[in-house]
């Protein structure tokens, strides 16, 4: 007589070791895509960083010459700061124009909260070109800005003081980027529940200490991440100051792209971006453990 | 505060107005022809073969984007649900990365890889570059949903004999169906406009940003305003549609 | 004693809803006041009024016979205790403590001196670096209260601060709150939809109903001598009879009820042929061995065991109508059953009469 006990047994192994292999499998393609796709890539260009490019071919041996190079040139360096300044810049301006909006439609809006954030959220998603574009025709000396002031009187020959410089540069990607600060700013405003603002006034706060003790503290995580997005976004843009900027439209990412393009010189700009790589990674980091730290 | 929020909204929507206006009246020497209103540039547009070629590019790298990121990102956030494994908080950390870093980083980082391997850019690279940069957005949302699940909707599902693809496809899926259509309508909006990463991974094709970026140098056309406009249109009902979907499933919760 | 706190015909309406109806009461210094009302009621309103989150659409609230109507939050001398603790999120529990000094420019020194004194009457001196987040709901209850003492308030207004804690919690933060209550001698104005949690408390209690103050008074009188039908059946159990006067004596009436006649000892302004109600608790009627001249016979319907009491519903020999007796379960010489016929007596001197109302 046959047993089939042993057999049945058996047969569970295997079905237990298929399923086990099998649940493995999806968890292995997983990680193989997500790192060929992005680590594998990252890796990659990093490890360009330290080639050298010989005409139009690219040297696969180890060299630091990408990283003197940026040292000791000392355009990269003061580049690299003044596009850090900028960024800086764009920031602040940001901050100030966007966090008294976050707090006005947390606070106050009342029921058109939603519709006013929204109508300042679908701008972000409207083509980035023509915006610059536009704010190109916007600022320039024929440009509406001028027109307007010159309409009402306050200049009488058209100021150039808008394109071409540093400034069309922050203007332009302040109107770009002023929804990413106002977006999860006024989500961690909105989250504040209204009675810890009561306890404030019950304990003896006048409006503006409730603020500065209570609601501005408990939304700063919120306007934390929005800076660092707007930042590292500023900070990494080839396009805005290529288009507005003029000559002083040479920002950092400007050099990082034109050794892609015409300089063709990949491992220079591999090196160049590995440095931006690492100021964001850290930034990152650092923003990750002061809102994880204001979480708990 | 009211009023600086006015303003603000008003700055923000100034480009956007001045490119609606400018396909509908001529300008000369800076001033506005204002009998010069027509619907011409748009009717005009179907001429335009370039615009309409990229176009058709950017929908083909949109609607592509939208299946591999929603299909992956779910792969992930329903991994990241339910494993115990100490490296999904690593996996989530690589997934975040390409969007948080500069965009300029993940467009060149690919550039070199592809380079690296000989795949030959198109826009199937583009496609690639845009799921990876949605991807984080694309997972964050369907986690979300996937988190509100109680587990023992699952589990009950399977009480009830249900097979893990029949649990899948009628309890799960149902469940989740809004927060995909969500994820898929952002991905596909973000990866109309994405110029960045696309600049570096685009070969000898254009999309519509790539093209817009090209025409700059000379000027804009009456045709090239009248595209932006459709796209405009476009994109603000898809955000104003991800917005009745999330406002209308947030309904539904409370009541 | 004296008071400190009055309000004079407050009403409050949102629209065309009205949540206050002409509402009058006053709160005597170190009183334990506790606002009763289902929820909905617009007990919160009262409190939030009292602290100055909303202000009253008509009448006055006085304090120390100033009107403060128009004081703004800040400068008046209450501090609330909510409901879900609102704690800062943002600072610990010494800097939420300490809060409301800091804001008044107290010394430093002088601050950690009043919190750490008060983190102790609280019994959460060890916790003071800790995080609101990482306290159980407990502990984070005792801070709220420690920050509203440590300001020295004339009143503490507690808004349902126990709603949130399970059963077990429940009972020693009400042992607690009545300690601290008698320790920093300040009056405590507390709601709450409890009534247990109501008469072990307070000293008083208002219970609101339909936006007006149903009856105020101490735990005792309201169970005891309830005004309406309402607070009779309000506190525990009350069985209600309809009666009609068919004899009057010096210091009692005769009734017919559905039960048979009764003999009720109240010496009372009715004449012959009036209705009336009478209202009696289950426990205020005994079950007797024999028949007695003032008892009624009654049929078991069915018993309901309670642990060391048990309920009798009875019903009358004569018509549908039943009546709750409570009955000490350990009397086993009665091992009662249902359909059995019982002979009980109503401690009539303990019943209220309400007038001429519907038993509803």
């Amino acid at each position: 007589m046959w047993n089939l006990i042993p057999v049945l047994e058996q047969y569970l192994k295997m079905r237990q070791l298929v399923n086990y292999f099998r649940t493995s499998i999806w968890t292995l393609i997983s990680f193989v895509l997500v790192i060929s796709l992005i680590l594998i890539p990252l890796g990659s260009f990093l490890s360009y960083s330290f080639f050298t490019v010989d005409g139009t071919d690219i040297i696969h041996e180890f060299s630091l010459f990408n990283y003197q190079e940026f040292l000791t040139g000392e355009i990269y360096i003061k580049t690299f700061i003044r596009t850090i300044l900028l960024a800086l810049t764009v920031m602040f301006i940001c901050i100030l124009l966007g966090y008294p909006v976050a707090y006005f439609l947390a606070r106050y809006a009342g029921k058109y909260k939603y519709s006013i954030l929204l109508m300042l959220i679908i701008p972000l998603f409207m083509s980035y070109i023509i915006k610059i574009y536009m704010m190109r025709s916007i600022l320039g000396f024929s440009g509406l800005i001028n027109k307007v002031l010159k309409m009402l009187g306050v200049i009488e020959k058209p100021l150039e003081f808008f394109l071409w410089n540093q400034n069309a540069v922050i203007i332009t990607l302040v109107v770009i980027l002023l929804p990413l600060i106002i977006i999860p700013t006024f989500t961690s405003l909105e989250k504040i529940p209204k009675n810890i603002i009561e306890a404030s006034f019950d304990l003896g706060c006048k409006p503006f200490q409730a603020f500065r003790y209570v609601i501005f503290p408990i939304g700063l995580p919120g306007l934390i991440v929005g800076s660092i997005f707007v930042f590292i976004l500023a900070l990494g843009d080839f396009v805005t100051p290529q288009l507005v900027g003029g000559t002083s439209g040479f920002t950092y990412g400007k050099i990082i792209y034109s050794n892609f393009g015409m300089a063709f010189n990949w491992p220079f700009g591999a090196a160049l971006a590995s440095i931006l790589l690492i100021v964001s990674v850290i930034i990152i980091l650092f923003t990750n453990r002061l809102t994880e730290k204001s979480k708990t | 505060m009211a009023i600086l929020t006015g303003l603000i909204v008003a700055a923000l929507y100034t480009p956007i107005f001045l490119t609606i206006f400018y396909s509908f009246y001529k300008t000369r020497k800076g001033k506005v022809d204002w009998t010069s209103f027509s619907y011409e540039p748009y009717t005009k547009l179907i001429f335009e073969k370039q615009i309409l070629e990229s176009l058709m590019n950017s929908i083909y790298v949109g609607v592509v984007t939208v299946i591999c990121s929603v299909v992956i990102g779910f792969y992930f956030a329903n991994y990241y649900h339910t494993s115990k494994s100490k490296m999904k908080e690593f996996l989530q950390f690589i997934i975040f990365l390409p969007f948080l870093l500069p965009p300029i980083i993940t467009g060149l980082s690919l550039l070199i890889f592809f380079r690296e391997i000989n795949l030959p850019r198109s826009l199937n690279t583009v496609v690639i570059g845009h799921t990876i940069f949605v991807l984080a957005i694309v997972f964050k949302i369907i986690l979300n949903k996937l988190e509100t699940l109680k587990p023992s909707l699952m589990e009950s599902a399977y009480d009830l004999g249900a097979s893990k693809f029949q649990a899948f496809w009628y309890v799960l899926l149902p469940n989740i169906k809004l927060s995909l259509i969500i994820a898929g309508l952002l991905a596909f909006t973000i990866s109309l406009d994405e110029t960045l990463i696309t600049l570096f991974l685009i070969g000898n094709d254009t999309t519509w940003p790539i093209k817009l970026w090209a025409k700059m140098r000379v000027g804009f056309s009456k045709q090239v305003n009248a595209s932006v406009t459709l796209i405009l249109i476009l994109t603000s009902f898809l955000v104003l549609l991800i917005a009745s979907i999330i406002s209308r499933s947030e309904k539904k919760i409370t009541y | 004693m004296s008071e400190i706190l009055e309000l004079k015909n407050i009403s409050k309406s949102y629209g065309e809803t009205k949540v206050l109806d002409n509402i009058s009461f006053k709160i005597n210094n170190n009183e334990f006041f506790t606002i009763l009302g289902s929820s909905g009621s617009g007990k919160s309103t009262i409190i939030r009024m009292i602290g100055g989150f909303v202000k009253p659409t008509s009448g006055q609230i006085f304090y120390e016979n100033n009107i403060i109507n128009e004081q703004p939050i800040f400068k008046r001398p209450f501090n609330t205790v909510f409901q879900d603790y609102a704690l800062f999120p943002n600072m610990n529990v010494s800097n939420n403590v300490g809060f409301g000094l800091k804001i008044k420019n107290v010394n430093i020194l002088k601050i950690k001196e009043k919190v750490q004194e008060v983190l102790q009457i609280v019994g959460l001196e060890n916790f003071s670096d800790r995080m609101p987040q990482e306290l159980s709901g407990g502990q984070q209850q005792r801070v709220a209260l420690a920050r509203a003492i440590i300001c020295e308030p004339k009143v503490i207004l507690l808004d349902e601060p126990l709603g949130a804690l399970d059963a077990e919690l429940r009972k020693q933060m009400q042992l607690f709150l009545k300690e601290i209550q008698k320790k920093i001698k300040i009056s405590f104005i507390f709601i709450t939809h409890d009534q247990e949690e109501a008469i072990f408390l307070s000293d008083r209690i208002a219970v609101l109903n339909n936006h007006k103050f149903e009856q105020i008074g101490s735990p005792k009188d309201l169970y005891y001598s309830p005004k309406t039908t309402y607070m009779a059946k309000f506190f525990g159990e009350c069985n209600l009879i309809a009666c009609k006067v068919v004899d009057k004596k010096m210091d009692s009436i005769v009734v017919e009820s559905e039960f048979g006649q009764l003999l009720i000892n109240h010496s009372i302004d009715k004449s012959i042929g009036d209705s009336l109600t009478f209202g009696i608790r289950p426990e205020e009627i005994k079950i007797l061995d024999q028949s007695s001249s003032n008892s009624i016979e009654v049929i078991i319907k069915d018993v309901e065991f309670r642990g060391s009491t048990s309920n009798l519903n009875v019903k009358s020999q004569h018509s549908e109508k039943y009546l709750k007796i409570q009955n000490i379960s350990s009397n086993i010489s009665q091992p009662f059953q249902q359909g059995d016929v019982i002979n009980v007596e109503l401690n009539t001197g303990v019943g209220t009469i309400f007038k001429d109302e519907t038993i509803s």
